[in-house]
């Protein structure tokens, strides 16, 4: 089995190598171009699972990751090298994104169905699949950055898909340029790392940290620096704003990019990284409080919001908050487990939602309801994406999560553990508030009811193998916490787990009270939390913020430079360039075109000059 | 036996008349006339030092002088007709559009 081990490179490479194909070749493949996309995403996934077994054992056998790689740049006595390196961490993290990269795109195919630019859409579809799936790969920083900036880069070109429209243009940019601020920390990071350590590779950094090398202050600024990239790709407050508007994208987008892989970047990150933290308790508070602050805080924004696909795109951010909680309280393990499950059960309920997008044609919850009678096998799978999400034994949110709950409480730091609580709440409340608003009440679609119906087989198939997952990750716990090395999942006790399943309980309760009881509804809510549920709605105001903080004060400047610029620095620099002009239109009167003068200026001069050499010779 | 000094002294004339000429007249058939003045007075101090100093080459420079200044003789005179007849311009000193 070594020889698959040697052909690992490949998983990275073939999505790569559809999207040049697509490029050079896709208009003119047609419709054929998603197929040779899910052609090579699918053998990538299928190497990937594979792989699963042979690099664990090597793993264990070796006690060290499988290596493979070469030598891209040599800079001085520094080599760097492009490659594969297979720790638990990448195996785990290479069949997630590959397997779900391959449904999704087997959903787009209805999905995304009659689009004008279709095959570039795959393009796109496959650049994102394999840069992701190098950079979980990767050995060394570098190569992280390299593809942690191209998977950016897919995922402003796919949010800005629909480019037409100056929402998703805006969106896009806002995601690019709000993500780049974290990329800034995580690339000074590696900056000062190099400086310190004099190596990309993740082994000798990771060694020096632990050899205690470096001084404590260094690495707690190397720990904040890699989290605030961290925080930006995972969208955790104070720089989760891009996420939510990400959603103009078109949802397997969101649901492959937005959920599943490339926002959980930034935790995987941060457990990759996991002994620089270890190293320092502060980063690890800072890391913490962030998950836990950005769980509780996108939780109360997801209640009040009307777009049902933004609603999911907060429940990320606060499933996010929680993966970062439990790294931030020392499991890697229940992190990891974590975003294994979320992965799973956020792509389900984004695609669930994508096909009411699909067929009702709306993200307005107040334009569509009562969907149940006309699409059952849609409702479902939802409904088993909201139970998992929510926390309910045994589908797979409740395994994780009560992983994350438990490492927390025995950490014994009560202010966290209060917020994760409130969240789980909360999280129940909004996620079943869409369920019975879009499939229950009065039956009415935006284009007519009669005319909604099941979305395309093509996109039913992914639903059902992902709700299948759903049901079926939780119990997987332990084979991850053996994968990982890293301990077990923390074992929940059953006052965690009793609490967390009642409070999940009530939250579906008080929203089944508040949305299927006739008499009480959303405006009943509203009234009573009064202020409270503006400032859920308006989302604490944090975009106002940023606008009236950074944004136009950053125009303000830039308004002021152009405007110095155009006065100050121009006109100097034209006047320069006026001099000579004017210097020569006078001396150009001394051309008059009479060729006497010409021949007379001549003579006097040649007179002259003979004059003066005559006396100067005769001294 | 006339020494040099006459025939140089007759060059500087002829070379004076015909700058002189040059500058001041307004007919340009006349200005053309006074720069093979001026030609020819460069050419009596070639032969006047070839002749005194011995060499040959003097004279023969003369030769390609003259078959030069046939040439500009030709090419002036057909200028001067052209700008007359297109121009209507028999003054040089209204020959002034050559300029910025």
């Amino acid at each position: 089995m070594d020889g698959l081990l040697a052909v690992s490179w490949l998983v990275p490479f073939l999505p790569l190598l559809a999207f040049a194909l697509l490029t050079l070749f896709g208009s003119r493949l047609g419709q054929g171009a998603a197929w040779l996309s899910i052609l090579f995403t699918g053998v990538a996934a299928v190497l990937a699972v594979l792989l699963l077994s042979p690099a664990s054992t090597y793993l264990q056998d070796q006690q060290h990751p499988y290596q493979w790689g070469f030598s891209w740049l040599q800079i001085g006595s520094v080599t760097v090298s492009l490659g594969v390196s297979l720790t638990g961490l990448n195996l785990l993290m290479l069949p997630i994104v590959s397997v779900i990269a391959l449904l999704v795109q087997v959903y787009a195919v209805g999905y995304m169905h009659g689009d004008a630019r279709y095959p570039r859409f795959f393009a796109y579809m496959s650049l994102f699949t394999g840069s992701m799936l190098a950079l979980v790969v990767s050995p060394n920083f570098l190569q992280l950055y390299i593809f942690w900036e191209m998977v950016g880069l897919c995922s402003y070109l796919l949010i800005g898909f629909w480019y037409q429209r100056s929402q998703a243009a805006k969106a896009a940019k806002k995601a690019f340029i709000v993500t780049r601020i974290g990329d800034v920390g995580l690339l000074v990071a590696i900056f000062l790392i190099f400086a310190a350590t004099g190596s990309f590779e993740f082994s000798a950094v990771i060694q020096a940290v632990q050899s205690r090398q470096l001084g404590g202050g260094f690495v707690t600024a190397i720990a904040l620096l890699i989290f605030l990239g961290a925080a930006g790709k995972s969208a955790q407050f104070p720089l989760h704003v891009w996420l939510p508007d990400a959603m103009e994208g078109p949802t397997p987008v969101s649901a492959l990019i937005h959920a599943a892989t490339m926002v959980a970047a930034g935790v995987y990150l941060v457990a990759l990284t996991f002994p620089i933290f270890a190293a320092s308790a502060a980063a690890m508070q800072v890391v913490a409080w962030i998950g836990a602050i950005s769980a509780f805080l996108a939780a109360t924004i997801a209640l009040a919001q009307t777009d049902f696909k933004r609603v999911i795109a907060y429940s990320t951010i606060s499933q996010l908050g929680y993966m970062m909680l439990g790294l931030g309280v020392g499991s890697i393990t229940a992190g990891m487990f974590h975003l294994t499950t979320h992965a799973v059960f956020k792509a389900l309920l984004f695609l669930a939602v994508g096909a009411v997008i699909h067929e009702a044609d709306t993200q307005e919850l107040d334009e569509v309801s009562g969907l149940w009678g006309k699409m059952k096998i849609t409702a479902i799978t939802f409904f088993i994406g909201a139970l998992a999400l929510s926390g309910i034994p045994p589908f797979a949110g409740f395994w994780s999560k009560d992983g994350i709950l438990a490492a927390v409480v025995s950490q014994g730091n009560w202010g966290l553990a209060v917020l994760g609580f409130l969240t789980v709440l909360l999280t129940a409340f909004y996620i079943w508030r869409i369920g019975f608003r879009l499939f229950f009440g009065e039956q009415r679609a935006p284009h007519g009811y009669e005319k909604v119906h099941e979305a395309p087989l093509m996109m039913m198939v992914p639903m059902g193998l992902l709700a299948l997952g759903a049901i079926g990750t939780g119990f997987f716990g332990g084979n991850i916490s053996r994968l990982l090395g890293s301990g077990a999942v923390p074992e929940a006790g059953w006052g965690v787990a009793i609490l967390a399943t009642v409070l999940a309980l009530v939250g579906i309760g008080a929203a089944f009270l508040t949305y299927l009881r006739p008499g009480f509804g959303e405006a009943a809510v509203a009234r009573l939390l009064g202020p409270v549920w503006i400032a859920f709605k308006r989302k604490y105001w944090i975009d106002e913020g940023y606008q009236a903080g950074v944004v136009r004060p950053t125009l303000a400047l830039a308004a002021g430079v152009r405007q110095a610029d155009g006065n100050i620095i121009d006109t100097a620099v034209e006047s320069v360039g006026a001099a000579p002009g004017a210097i020569g239109e006078g001396v150009a009167r001394a051309q008059t075109g009479r060729a006497q003068t010409y021949l007379a200026v001549g003579t006097i001069a040649v007179v002259l000059l003979v004059i003066v050499s005559v006396i100067g010779g005769s001294r | 036996m006339i020494g040099l000094g006459p025939y140089v002294a007759l060059g500087a004339v002829l070379f004076a008349i015909g700058a002189y000429g040059a500058l001041t007249r307004h007919n340009p058939i006349a200005v053309l006339m006074c720069i093979e003045m001026m030609l020819n007075a460069a050419n009596i101090n070639f032969v006047a030092f070839s002749s005194f100093g011995g060499s040959i080459d003097g004279q023969i420079f003369v030769i390609f002088s003259l078959v030069v200044a046939a040439c500009e003789a030709a090419t002036g005179l057909a200028l001067v007709l052209g700008v007359y007849r297109n121009r209507d311009i028999q003054e040089i000193g209204d020959m002034h559009l050559l300029k910025w």
